[in-house]
């Protein structure tokens, strides 16, 4: 095989073994890879009705063919497993230098089953695994262990490892991985504490990865790379300038920046947030994952004594569930408590807007303050530190924190106050002024996200074409199109920020054009733009069936009424409310899923899927 | 006509005082083409441009009293 090393690893923690299977080729072209092969593995494994920290639940690490391949921000690896937050899928991605380092060991992903009996680590050097103990790293944050693993393996090895977060089950602990790049997203790392797996160690100097047409590959690499180098010598990207965090203001503009637990789009002191801030205060220098000419992750450092430190971030979606949900405009203080996420391994997005909702909890008398053991209002930025921590090590009142804003804002007989979908908490793109992020949300595999379909593009963006964002018809067509690409993107090893805007058809409707041609000078496997886009269908359907299978449907594709039945209160989007319910009826027509959300025998026989 | 403009971060130098936020006033009818090329933005410059809040086009046109927000494409967040 070309692009793949065509090798999976399979670890059993429960029996202590390692062994190596072969990956099927017909396989790797319907499902791509990443996150396409995550979700064939899935259900191909594991039973969408276990408890998700039970040892039955599967979790899988899967890089994509064009992961290490050179081609741009080539340099992502998916964790796909059923989450403990929403009960649905994981999509977890993430980049850095671990998922090439990975790949170069020789596997294309590695699917661990059941638990260990103590904790371990799983070293896997240059294609040979073995599980270690790693009873001297629990405990130990994600930046400790990380050193000692490189001192006690090798100081090139690359780590992936959860911190007290994820040995604590917080239900949305990240796996971090090159200490600052996270799988962050719905508890993974809660997935990995409960196997008693502390890290995952690789070393894959010698490997190479095969390409099937390293001429055709650097050529096209080259009039890819020479287009997008032009753009760049005309004007830098915003995002290499200020980080993602940039976005700022764009969406306070918009008026859909998310403010006081979603309760409004606009925040008076989003000028002390925004990413033109964090670059002029604490911006050491920028940093990029491997293979990506944007760079637009943030080397940080805070000199202010009350949160002193140094790592990376914030990104915008930290900004926002930090920042203006919380009416913070403390910019130190989110930096701090992004400091603190990483280094305890958890979701910076599920921890602010939690707090978020704690905040008005509070403010409502729903939730008494002696229960939260200090005052907890709105702006406070050191409540955000200390309760940020407090929920890393589960203590105190840090323990309901460490269970998300849903089952905490329904402890306390108000579920309606938590910014969900599916119990995962949104990005920061507010969907009464931006319609189609509403659907994007209600129809994400993984609850609240902007990752798996990213409508912010064409509603705010102008990419690849503007879209009014106020405007709710017609938006289904465009939002599944960018769904099934943000599909082809996640499996083929990619990174959003680039594949977008430089490797789609610049018209709505997306087609993954130049992921194309990378994919096919990589495998060597001839797909046709058809068979590709098609691809990125089956994976959101097989995604989908995994969700059927697990209990959800068309209720569950839901906005909390604040969005859908309370008018915005500020800005642009003034007087509006998010027409889901018109959205998805059109969704569903589009897609070929029944009313209740369900995928139809006729779209399920064209992908070639069935159900289980 | 009169319009309220503010403009942010590299195009604050397009401002008359360099501050970002200024009062300009256009002829009746005018559109955003016009007022951007009366400051002088560059022809390829990739901006976002809201008037009132609503995405804007070079052929929007003004009415007395809008507001115009001008500021750099970003994206990906």
């Amino acid at each position: 095989m070309y692009g793949w090393m065509g090798k999976i690893l399979r670890v059993d923690l429960g029996a202590g073994t390692c062994k190596g299977e072969s990956v099927d080729p017909s396989v790797a072209k319907d499902y791509i890879g990443g996150r396409g092969l995550g979700i064939y593995l899935l259900r191909r494994e594991g039973d969408a009705g276990v408890d998700a920290l039970a040892p039955e639940n599967p979790l899988i690490m899967a890089t994509g063919p064009l992961t290490g391949t050179g081609a741009p921000t080539g340099a992502r690896y998916m964790v796909m497993t059923k989450s403990p937050l929403t009960g649905a899928v994981t999509c977890s991605n993430s980049g850095g230098m671990f998922p090439t380092e990975l790949k170069r060991t020789g596997y294309d992903a590695i699917i661990f089953t059941g638990r260990s009996e103590a904790p371990v680590y799983l070293w896997l050097d240059q294609g040979k695994a073995e599980l270690r103990s790693a009873g001297h790293l629990w405990g130990k944050n994600t930046h400790e262990t990380t050193d000692m693993l490189q001192k006690e393996t090798d100081a090139h090895a690359k780590v992936a490892c959860i911190g007290p977060a994820g040995e604590k089950q917080v239900l949305f602990a990240s796996i971090m991985n090159d200490k600052h790049r996270a799988a962050g997203r719905s508890g993974v790392g809660a997935v990995m504490g409960s196997k008693n797996l502390k890290a995952v160690v690789v070393r894959g100097s010698k490997g190479r990865i095969p390409l099937a047409d390293p001429e055709a590959f650097k050529a096209f690499n080259k009039e890819i790379m020479d287009v997008f180098n032009a753009g760049v010598k005309q004007a830098p990207l915003g995002l290499t300038v200020n980080g993602t965090a940039g976005v700022v203001m764009t969406t306070q503009n918009f008026g859909v920046l998310p403010t006081k637990n979603w309760q409004q789009g606009t925040f008076d002191g989003w000028e002390k947030i925004h990413g033109e801030e964090l670059t002029r205060r604490f911006l050491k220098k920028n940093t990029a994952c491997y293979g990506c000419p944007i760079g637009c992750g943030r080397l940080t450092k805070v000199d202010d004594p009350r949160f002193q430190g140094e790592g990376e971030g914030p990104e915008y979606e930290t900004v926002y569930a930090m920042g203006s949900n919380c009416m913070i405009d403390d910019l130190a203080a989110i930096v701090k408590a992004n400091y603190i996420c990483n280094e305890l391994g958890m979701d910076t997005i599920t921890m602010g807007a939690t707090l978020a909702c704690a905040m008005e909890l509070v403010e409502r008398g729903y939730l008494p303050e002696n229960e939260v053991g200090r005052s907890l209002t709105w702006g406070d930025g050191e409540a955000l530190v200390e309760l940020t921590r407090m929920t890393g090590m589960r203590e105190g009142f840090g323990d309901q924190l460490a269970q998300g804003s849903y089952r905490l804002a329904d402890r306390y007989g108000h579920p309606e106050l938590a910014p969900v979908s599916k119990k995962q908490e949104f990005p920061g793109y507010e969907p009464r002024g931006a319609q189609a992020m509403g659907l994007a949300y209600a129809t994400s595999p993984i609850g609240g996200s902007h990752m798996r379909g990213d409508p912010a593009y064409f509603e705010l963006f102008s990419v690849p074409k503007p879209m009014d964002p106020h405007q709710w018809e017609g938006k289904a067509k465009v939002t599944s199109a960018f769904q099934d690409l943000s599909a082809i993107i996640d499996s083929a090893g990619l990174c959003i920020f680039f594949a977008v805007r430089n490797l789609a058809a610049k018209d709505l409707g997306v087609a993954p054009t130049g992921v194309l041609e990378y994919l096919n000078a990589a495998t060597g496997l001839n797909y046709t733009l058809e068979e590709l886009m098609l691809a990125g269908e089956r994976i959101i359907n097989a995604e989908r069936l995994f969700l059927a299978e697990a209990g959800f449907s068309r209720k569950d594709d839901s906005l909390p009424d604040r969005l859908t039945r309370t008018p915005a209160p500020t800005g642009p989007a003034k007087g509006m409310v998010c027409r889901l319910d018109s959205m998805l009826d059109e969704y569903y027509e589009v897609r070929g899923w029944s009313e209740n959300g369900i995928p139809e025998d006729g779209v399920l026989k064209k992908l070639g899927l069935d159900r289980e | 006509m009169h319009i309220h403009v503010t403009l942010y971060s590299e195009f604050k130098k397009f401002a008359p005082d360099g501050t970002g936020q200024f009062d300009l006033t256009l002829p009746p009818g005018a559109s955003l083409g016009l007022c951007l090329d009366r400051l002088q933005f560059p022809e390829n410059s990739e901006y976002t441009a809201l008037i009132n809040g609503r995405r804007a086009h070079r052929e929007s046109l003004f009415k007395e009293g809008d507001t115009l927000v001008v500021f750099p494409l970003i994206c990906g967040g």
